[in-house]
């Protein structure tokens, strides 16, 4: 089933127009990244996706028209966690952050759910700690913990990996990775190709939908990444130099390199 | 970054510190009123001493206290002179504002200042005066931040102040900068709070128990606010 399904979506500030006519489906379950350059529009899609922005065109979620949602059941249908994390945590403690949703959807249990929540995100020693003394890449975990609680059936994600260190990175795939596990459609606009590279499927946009596949498709057409300011993460620019599959993550890397170095025709194996 | 405002020692042990945050709040708000619409110079001078008294029970780091209070004071004396200047009698007037004003910094120094908000709310203060406490308590910092950098890229880029237009100009640019910041930001935290169902309500959880000595501390808060009162009129 589609959980989203656009149909000729356009979107314009004043008179520059930012969404041009998009027509596009991401189905139930999927890990699914827009990749765009700066200014590409992929914020205004998700506030079109979210009903805070109202563009031209028609926007379904899980076969239903997105103006027949009320907002508490669009907020907990779809949600959104924005790039910066200071814009959305917005309550005195992390605690009272992410009970806000969960009172405001109307929800008994919100104590209880909390709790549930900073257990799941590994956050529980953050509870009564305000936001301002907390490091970027904490406060990008509370806020998407703070999103999650309202358990949306779809989450956008704005540009979740963008100033991370290394290790919170990890983390926080790994936090996508398990949400998706658990039944959540995810989409995810970034400028990080080698997050792309470990979705179910990427699309381009550059105020149009340019181009949509799975990784191996996106990512080996390189002159199309760097017509829209784009580029293939290195192990991809690697392994299509030395003319072979392209992989989505070490594992299948290491395989891949393997059975070539076992298989291949030693006459051309070139220096690794 | 760390930041810290006027609840930096909210963890310390005192009598003040273990009351519930509301009838803190009760009590003191009780003493303000009674102590601001005072007329009678000894009777004031006794609301002094009482605040003063209350400082030193909330084991409140005297330094601290000065430093938290020193501007309020600066402006409370200016105010004095140029009463004085005027031919007014300003001694009562610096008496009953600078007890309200340490018995105010009592309340909230000796709290976290969420949980203070939260028992402002709970008492049945105007919802949009705590929430404006709520927002500006979280973003003060935060613009804060983006002010120290800023100033940090202008000293990067040898930029010293003077007293010239051009030091001027640039402050003035610097301020137009972060009032665009804080416009776009506003803009956003509230797509965000839409996102999570806000329709006017700031959702907030609180655990307050209220126990003898509660409301013992609004007994004896209530019993020296109308004391003040007898004595003035006594006088």
């Amino acid at each position: 089933m589609d959980a989203i399904a656009v149909r000729n979506l356009s979107y314009a500030y004043e008179d520059r127009n930012v969404l041009e006519n998009l027509t596009f489906n991401i189905k139930e379950g999927q890990i699914t990244s827009i990749l765009g350059p700066n200014g590409a529009g992929k914020t205004t899609l998700f506030l079109n996706l979210v009903g805070i922005l109202r563009g031209r065109g028609i926007i379904k979620l899980f076969g239903r028209d997105i103006r027949e949602y009320d907002r508490r059941e669009l907020s907990k249908t779809i949600n959104m966690v924005f790039q910066n994390p200071d814009d959305q945590l917005f309550m005195p403690t992390v605690f009272d952050d992410i009970a806000f949703g969960l009172i405001n959807l109307g929800y008994d249990d919100v104590e209880k759910r909390v709790e549930r929540i900073l257990k799941k995100f590994e956050i529980e020693h953050l509870r009564d700690r305000y936001p301002h003394h907390l490091s970027f890449g904490e406060k990008k975990k509370v806020a998407i913990a703070s999103v999650v609680s309202m358990n949306p059936r779809i989450l956008l994600l704005d540009e979740p990996t963008a100033n991370l260190d290394p290790v919170s990175r990890e983390e926080l795939i790994k936090i996508i990775k398990d949400l998706n596990r658990d039944g959540m459609t995810i989409v995810i606009a970034t400028h990080d190709t080698e997050l792309a590279l470990k979705s179910d499927r990427v699309m381009i946009l550059n105020r149009k939908i340019i181009k949509e596949g799975t990784p191996k498709e996106i990512f080996s057409d390189l002159t199309l990444l760097k017509e829209n300011g784009l580029d293939a993460p290195q192990i991809v620019k690697l392994f299509i130099k030395l003319g072979l599959e392209i992989p989505t993550d070490e594992e299948e890397a290491v395989k891949i390199i393997k059975s070539y170095l076992n298989i291949g025709p030693t006459s051309s194996k070139p220096c690794l | 970054m760390k930041h810290h405002l006027i609840d930096r020692y909210y963890y310390l042990d005192s009598f003040i510190h273990k009351l519930d945050p509301r009838a803190k709040l009760i009590g003191i708000l009780i003493l303000v009123f009674s102590i601001v619409l005072l007329k009678n110079v000894f009777a004031s001078m006794l609301a002094l001493i009482v605040s003063l008294t209350l400082l030193l029970i909330s084991r409140l780091p005297l330094r601290f206290a000065f430093e938290q209070l020193k501007y309020g004071l600066i402006f409370l004396l200016a105010l004095f002179v140029i009463m004085m200047i005027f031919g007014h009698k300003p001694l009562e007037m610096l008496l009953r504002a600078m007890s309200a004003l340490i018995l105010l910094f009592v309340a909230f120094a000796t709290s976290r200042f969420d949980v203070s908000i939260k028992a402002l709310d709970r008492i049945g203060f105007p919802n949009k005066l705590t929430q404006i406490l709520m927002f500006s308590y979280r973003y003060i910092f935060v613009f804060a931040e983006e002010y120290e950098k800023l100033s940090i890229a202008l000293r990067m880029k040898s930029f010293e102040r003077k007293t010239n237009i051009f030091t001027f100009d640039t402050i003035a640019k610097i301020i137009a900068s972060l009032f665009i910041r804080s416009y776009e930001r506003a803009e956003n935290v509230y797509r965000a709070m839409v996102l999570k169902g806000y329709k006017g309500n700031p959702g907030m959880l609180s655990d307050f128990r209220l126990t003898l000595r509660d409301f013992l501390f609004i007994a004896i808060s209530l019993y020296l606010a109308i004391s003040f009162h007898v004595i003035s009129w006594m006088q």
